[in-house]
């Protein structure tokens, strides 16, 4: 049974093993002493057409797993297919290439664009990079999508500044999209935004994703924005994927401990249905010097023994996979052990 | 706005361009043997060139105000129209600024206009006996000196040597900055490293010295020798800012999405990292100008800048200092030529900052 | 801490070692050679080698360099003057302790008047006072130090014959020096030095304080200074307390950096006020092409340059810890 890139679809990326250590050097020679592993052995992958959500506290590594995956910084360690090409060790012009596929969607509105350039030059600059069309076949391109992702194209010789954060982030949306890539990493894409606004550019999503038959790694950092997006789910913390299932599957039975935690602070619509809110106590450790075992274990209400010496492996119930002493001891019902 | 800096620079070539002229004819008159001194002459064609650069630079610091708009938007989210004239009006209520401005002006139109402004021929020595060390007169506004040679006319024409070494000099610099700094800037890692303790090196090697110490053993003083050396030993400051504004530019979002878009290293930097690296650059630019004509003069009061007859404000005083207690006005008046030079820059580069630099804005 | 100043101590190595070396390699890429001030043309060419041989200057570049690099380490030797008739070094230590006199008064003068006007400047902040000094300082540091040097010679020293105060040069006066008392020795000293200091150090000082203001201004903007403010201490209290640390800190640094203008005046100020210092010893090697002088003198400043910018690193680790770190 075909537990990733669920139901009908072929692969579009498989990322095995992707590990991000951030050098920390110190001393009298600048010797590394000591690594920041934002991103620790994680593995995932993206059916053609889906979407995968990515969800975790700030600072647990999300943002360097989509760079890593567009190669904007390269991994430690691991393998990135995307297509079936190994990104991580492609040359330079190749990698190039395969951009016109993949794009990306950033969260700040005010920083993702160039001051110093119009509308139509940030959505048509990956035309011109990429030597798509001539100049006038370029301004109709970029008037087609500033259309479609509910722009008015008269507005294409304006500055950024001209516009609000919304209409902000609709550019961005337009310069991923004008290449009609097959994926896109959304970081954080509505994090910046006024909530009203929020769902506006979430259904923009939905519908483009529809459209063109998208797929997505949407990050956020709280469960309620991802549900909506995503057909299934990632939680990390800490450079980890701690628990990974479908988007309703997750929602409706959530097995790790932290995915329970980040539940019970999303917001119940329903004041009837009164869930107790799991409060973390502490901080969220420094990923320099992570916890032993389970990384989790610092704050974890069901810690036992074990979880601070040995790490969790993979339990993969039905697709839904968990890394959890606990639940693997409560599901299997064997004692968990190394 | 920008026509109308347009239509100057269409004007401004026109005049150039008869210069050109003006100097073409002259060399042929040479040519023929004629016995004029051409070196002003050569010189009135160089100020015009720079007259005509220093429109482009203004065209180029319209670009730079307009970017700043932008960025102050950022802040207010008010209408664009308003946020230029926030700018303008920041920079004419600095009333300092706008006086530095109007300096400025009016020397690049007393360089242009020295032959009709000056009342002497420069260079030309009058009667050694009746006509030396004389004091201040109708005649002579600021006396002659001890070759019989009227001092106003001879600081008249000093300006074009000042404006020459500052524009150049300082062109050269912020070339050669601000390539340094965005190469290491860029590539970062062991590059930056190597580069920016190369620029440490270069920033304690005594300036005035090492300038002094090549024009006496290579025993050049031209000008053009002058200029370089400066310009090669200013550099260093705009690397270091160009460095800094790429790296923090190269954390922005927008670079992050143009890499992703597979753009080149190119198009990188002259598109998404330099364009938003000029506001300061022009800031830095405008007030290293005082510096590199400070460094001229002193070179000169030295003796060992541009050489006589060719009038220049240091070498006029190098000149003079001798009578210092008897016919002052010569020494100060060209003195005081050279800090209202650099006061107006200052006060320029300072209003520049003050208007374009959000930070320093209530 | 202790890393982070050896660390320091070891990059400024590599930057003296380059200096000398892109010094050595220009003086011997100028055309002509020391010895050419003995020459004259109806010299033979025999006699010529000779005068070549005694310097060393027959040996390959390279074993001079060596050479060279090994007496300016091992023995602080610079070689023979050509010019001056004398071993360099003698040269140097009479003119070094003059230029340092000058430089550390004027560097005292600097920072008092820099720092105070500056502070001055900031909690009066666009006040009459504030833009009077604004003004001033932007005179001063638009002034080639030449030319502030005549104007107060002229003040002072001769042209306005009501306040002949000041002795026009020198570091003491040649005649009488010798037949005076201590005090009155002290008093000639101080009143020959005077001028001079105060050339250079009203230049800096302009610098200093002009970024002294801004650096505060800075400052006051931020949120704790709010703070401050709101717990309901008085502005004089908070810009001292709380302003003053933080603005202080980059002066460290710009001290460091205002060493290299410092002894680039000097050479100016000493050349207006006839002081015999290494600035003077500069010109003259210049008019004289003393290659062995200009060397030992780039080497000197250069290296006074670095080592004051080593300490004022390490003071500013010291007051902030977050360089360390970096
Ligand atoms: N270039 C880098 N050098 C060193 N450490 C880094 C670097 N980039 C990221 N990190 C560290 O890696 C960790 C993960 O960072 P990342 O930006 O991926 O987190 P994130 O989940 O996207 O957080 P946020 O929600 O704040 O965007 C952080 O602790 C961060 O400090
Ligand atoms: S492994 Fe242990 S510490 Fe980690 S989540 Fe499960 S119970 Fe908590
Ligand atoms: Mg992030």
């Amino acid at each position: 049974m075909s537990t990733e890139a669920s139901k009908n679809s072929e692969v579009l990326l498989r990322v095995e093993h992707l590990k991000n250590y951030f050098p920390v050097r110190q001393g009298l020679l600048s010797r590394v002493t000591a690594y920041v592993k934002a991103v620790d052995d994680i593995s995932f992958e993206i059916g053609v057409g889906e979407t995968l959500g990515l969800v975790g506290e700030s600072g647990c590594g999300k943002t360097t797993v989509g760079h890593s995956v567009l190669r904007l910084i390269n991994p430690t360690e691991g393998t990135v297919l995307f297509q079936g090409k190994d990104l991580t060790h492609l040359p330079a012009a190749e990698l190039r290439a395969m951009r016109q596929d993949m794009q990306i969607i950033f969260q700040d509105p005010f920083s993702s664009l160039n001051p110093r350039m119009t509308v139509g030059a940030i959505i048509g600059e990956a035309l011109a990079i990429h030597g798509r069309g001539d100049r006038k076949e370029r301004a109709e391109m970029v008037r087609d999508t500033m259309q479609k992702c509910g722009l008015d194209p008269a507005y294409i010789n304006r500055f950024p500044h001209e516009f609000s954060g919304g209409q902000r982030q609709r550019i961005g949306i337009a310069r991923a999209l004008v290449l009609s890539p097959k994926f896109i990493v959304c970081d954080e894409p509505v994090s910046a935004l006024d909530v009203s606004i929020q769902s506006q550019i979430i259904n923009l999503l939905v519908e483009l994703k529809e459209r063109y038959n998208l797929a997505y790694l949407f990050i956020a950092h709280d469960l309620s924005v991802v549900q909506y997006i995503s057909d299934r789910v990632a939680v990390m913390y800490l450079g980890k994927i701690v628990e990974l299932a479908d988007s309703t599957e997750l929602y409706r039975n959530p097995l790790h401990p932290y995915t329970q935690a980040l539940l019970s602070a999303v917001p119940v619509p329903d004041p009837t249905r009164r869930k107790q809110r799991t409060l973390l106590p502490g901080d969220v450790p420094s990923p320099l010097n992570p916890p032993s075992g389970c990384r989790f274990h610092t704050r974890c209400p069901l810690a036992i023994d074990i979880c601070k010496k040995v790490e969790p492996r993979e339990l993969d119930v039905e697709g839904h996979k968990v890394w959890c002493h606990v639940v693997e001891e409560q599901i299997t019902g064997s004692p968990p052990s190394s | 706005m920008i026509l109308g800096l347009f239509g100057l620079l269409v004007g401004l070539a026109g005049w150039h361009a008869g210069t050109l002229w003006d100097t073409l004819a002259h060399t042929l008159e040479k040519l023929f043997g004629a016995n004029v001194p051409y070196t002003l002459r050569d010189l009135d064609f160089l100020v015009s060139t720079l007259f005509l650069l220093g429109m482009l630079a203004a065209l180029v610091l319209y670009s730079g105000l307009s970017c700043q708009r932008i960025r102050q938007a950022d802040r207010t989210a008010q209408g664009p129209e308003r946020q230029w004239s926030i700018v303008k009006r920041q920079f004419l209520k600095n009333r300092l600024a706008v006086a530095g401005a109007l300096i400025i002006l009016a020397l690049y139109l007393v360089a242009f206009l020295c032959p009709f402004l000056a009342p002497y021929d420069p260079v030309e020595q009058g009667d050694r006996v009746q006509e030396r060390l004389l004091s201040p007169s109708a005649e002579h506004l600021l006396g002659t000196d001890r070759f019989a040679r009227d001092v106003f006319s001879r600081i008249i024409y000093g300006s074009r040597i000042s404006l020459l070494v500052g524009f150049l000099a300082m062109g050269l610099a912020v070339t050669l900055g601000t390539a340094v700094g965005a190469v290491a800037g860029y590539y970062g890692g062991w590059v930056d490293s190597v580069i920016m303790r190369f620029v440490d090196m270069m920033l304690s090697f005594p300036t005035l010295i090492l300038i002094i110490t090549v024009i006496a053993l290579w025993r050049n003083q031209s000008i053009w020798i002058i200029i370089t050396l400066i310009g090669l030993m200013s550099w260093m400051g705009v690397a270091r800012l160009v460095r800094g504004q790429f790296m923090a530019l190269k954390e922005r979002e927008f670079f992050q999405a143009a890499r992703a878009l597979g753009a080149g290293t190119g198009r990188l930097i002259f598109q998404h990292l330099l364009p938003n690296s000029l506001t300061p650059i022009i800031v830095s630019a405008t007030l290293r100008v005082g510096n590199t004509i400070l460094l001229e003069a002193s070179l000169s009061y030295l003796g060992l800048g541009v050489q006589p007859p060719t009038p220049s404000w240091g070498n006029i005083v190098y000149d003079t200092k001798g009578n210092l207690f008897t016919e002052w006005w010569m020494p100060l008046a060209a003195g005081m030529a050279i800090v209202i030079t650099v006061v107006g820059y200052n006060l320029l580069g300072d209003g520049l900052r003050d208007a374009l630099d959000p930070r320093l804005r209530e | 801490m202790h890393t982070y100043i050896i660390r320091r101590i070891l990059i400024s190595i590599p930057l003296l070692f380059g200096l000398l070396t892109i010094n050595f390699f220009l003086i011997h890429a100028a055309p002509g050679d020391p010895t050419d001030i003995f020459y004259n043309p109806d010299m033979d060419p025999e006699a010529r080698e000779n005068i070549r041989r005694i310097y060393g200057l027959d040996q390959p570049l390279g074993v001079q360099y060596l050479k060279y690099i090994q007496g300016v380490v091992l023995k602080f030797e610079f070689g023979y003057s050509i010019a001056k008739k004398r071993p360099v070094k003698d040269e140097i230590l009479e003119a070094l302790p003059n230029t340092i006199q000058l430089s550390a008064l004027a560097l005292l003068l600097e920072l008092s008047l820099g720092i105070g006007i500056g502070i001055l400047a900031a909690v009066k902040q666009q006040s009459t006072f504030d833009n009077a000094t604004r003004v001033t300082a932007l005179t001063f540091y638009s002034m080639p130090s030449f030319y502030l040097g005549l104007v107060l010679l002229f003040l002072f020293a001769g042209g306005v014959s009501a306040t002949h105060w000041f002795p026009a040069s020198g570091m003491v006066d040649i005649v009488r020096h010798e037949s005076m008392s201590t005090l009155g020795r002290l008093g000639d000293r101080a009143i020959h030095i005077f001028l001079p200091s105060l050339t250079l150090g009203i230049g800096a000082a302009a610098g200093i304080s002009r970024y002294m203001r801004g650096e505060l201004l800075e400052v006051i903007r931020q949120d704790y200074m709010r703070t401050a403010r709101a717990k309901g201490l008085t502005e004089r209290v908070v810009v001292f307390k709380h302003g003053l640390r933080n603005a202080l800190m980059p002066i460290i640094t710009i001290m460091g950096l205002s060493l290299p203008f410092l002894f680039s005046g000097a050479v100016i100020v000493e050349q207006v006020f006839g002081w015999p210092g290494m600035g003077r010893v500069a010109v003259d090697a210049a008019f004289q092409r003393d290659y062995s002088m200009f060397l030992a003198v780039n080497l000197i400043f250069g290296a006074m340059v670095v080592v004051g910018n080593l300490v004022a690193d390490i003071l500013y680790a010291m007051v902030d810890p977050r360089v360390r770190l970096s």
